[in-house]
């Protein structure tokens, strides 16, 4: 019952956090953001077991783990509203070679990044090469080249 | 279960629902200023050590004075500092019995007590124990400090006292 509660309450309060600061903030996984996640998960860790260190205890906090989980992508995919308050949507952020600013601020999507996943995904040079860039909802950006670039 | 049909921005077949993106932005914001209060709360001491969380009863002359953390959290080690002024009788005898209520006194877990009770007694309501003193205390403050963990979270009202003497009460909240 402990370790239960424990570990749904971690699940839940991680949820909302991660939800909060948005999904661009640990999406480009830099050296630091990924040592900054190691800590986090090291925090959470004494958190979810406390003192007690046998098997059960583990076994028991896994198993709520997972199938909070499982209950989570079940409520997904019974119901649009709630897979949208989880997990987001795409945003489009650059339509026809033009940068949609207002969605890119709130996004906190900078033009460096937008041209860096063309680079990467299509080599391509210019931002009047991309056809559409969206702001996935796992906070990757996917590029569209036009037509004539491919 | 039918598949939803998504709908088509130019050429582009995509879920976007800038509606709701609008909403999130803003709540995100919110969330922003509420991860900022709560950091500064927990700064002042609202959920443990900081200026907000030490406390204490009565004031630097009184026979008795209780220092504690008003907010505790389960578990995590704690002082409780008795801050007793003996009597001339008291410390003519060489010894001060201090006592703290039930059941406070059970629901902490007593690490230690500075300087060392040479006896402690259980009763219905209360513990006591009895400290040695020097024979230069009369009057003068002496701490027993007492290192606890909470093992309930909650709050928590409790007492504790010099026998024959003044009583204190107080009240600690402690978080899981």
């Amino acid at each position: 019952m402990n370790t239960f509660l424990r570990v749904a309450v971690i699940y839940l309060v991680l949820m909302i956090l991660f939800r909060v600061i948005g999904k661009r903030s640990l999406a480009s996984i830099t050296t630091f953001d990924f040592v900054v996640l190691l800590i986090i998960s090291e925090t959470t860790q004494q958190a979810m077991i406390g003192n007690d260190f046998s098997v059960t205890n583990a076994l028991i906090a896994i198993l709520t783990l997972l199938v909070l989980e499982l209950l989570l992508s079940w409520l997904k995919a019974k119901s649009p509203l709630i897979d949208r308050w989880m997990d987001s949507v795409p945003v489009i952020i650059v339509q026809d070679g033009k940068t949609l600013d207002d969605r890119m601020g709130r996004a906190r999507v900078d033009l460096d990044d937008v041209l860096m996943a063309a680079r990467m995904s299509h080599g391509l040079e210019r931002l009047d090469q991309i056809k559409f860039a969206v702001l996935e909802r796992s906070g990757e950006i996917s590029i569209i080249p036009k037509d004539d670039q491919k | 279960m039918a598949l939803r049909p998504i709908q088509l921005v130019g050429s582009l077949q995509i879920d976007e629902h800038m509606g709701y993106q609008r909403l999130a932005w803003r709540l995100q914001r919110v969330g922003w200023a509420v991860m900022g209060l709560l950091l500064a709360a927990a700064i002042a001491g609202a959920f443990g050590s900081g200026p907000l969380g030490h406390a204490s009863t009565g004031a630097e002359t009184s026979a008795l004075r209780v220092e504690y953390a008003r907010f505790g959290r389960l578990q995590a080690p704690q002082e409780l500092v008795l801050n007793v002024k003996p009597t001339p009788e008291q410390a003519k005898a060489g010894k001060v019995t201090l006592w703290v209520s039930r059941p406070y006194a059970d629901q902490l877990q007593i690490e230690t007590i500075v300087p060392t009770p040479d006896v402690s007694r259980g009763g219905p309501d209360r513990i006591e124990f009895d400290v040695s003193l020097t024979p230069d205390s009369a009057g003068r403050s002496i701490a027993v400090t007492l290192y606890v963990q909470h093992q309930y979270p909650g709050m928590h009202t409790t007492r504790a006292g010099v026998a024959d003497g003044p009583t204190v009460e107080w009240w600690e909240f402690v978080y899981p």
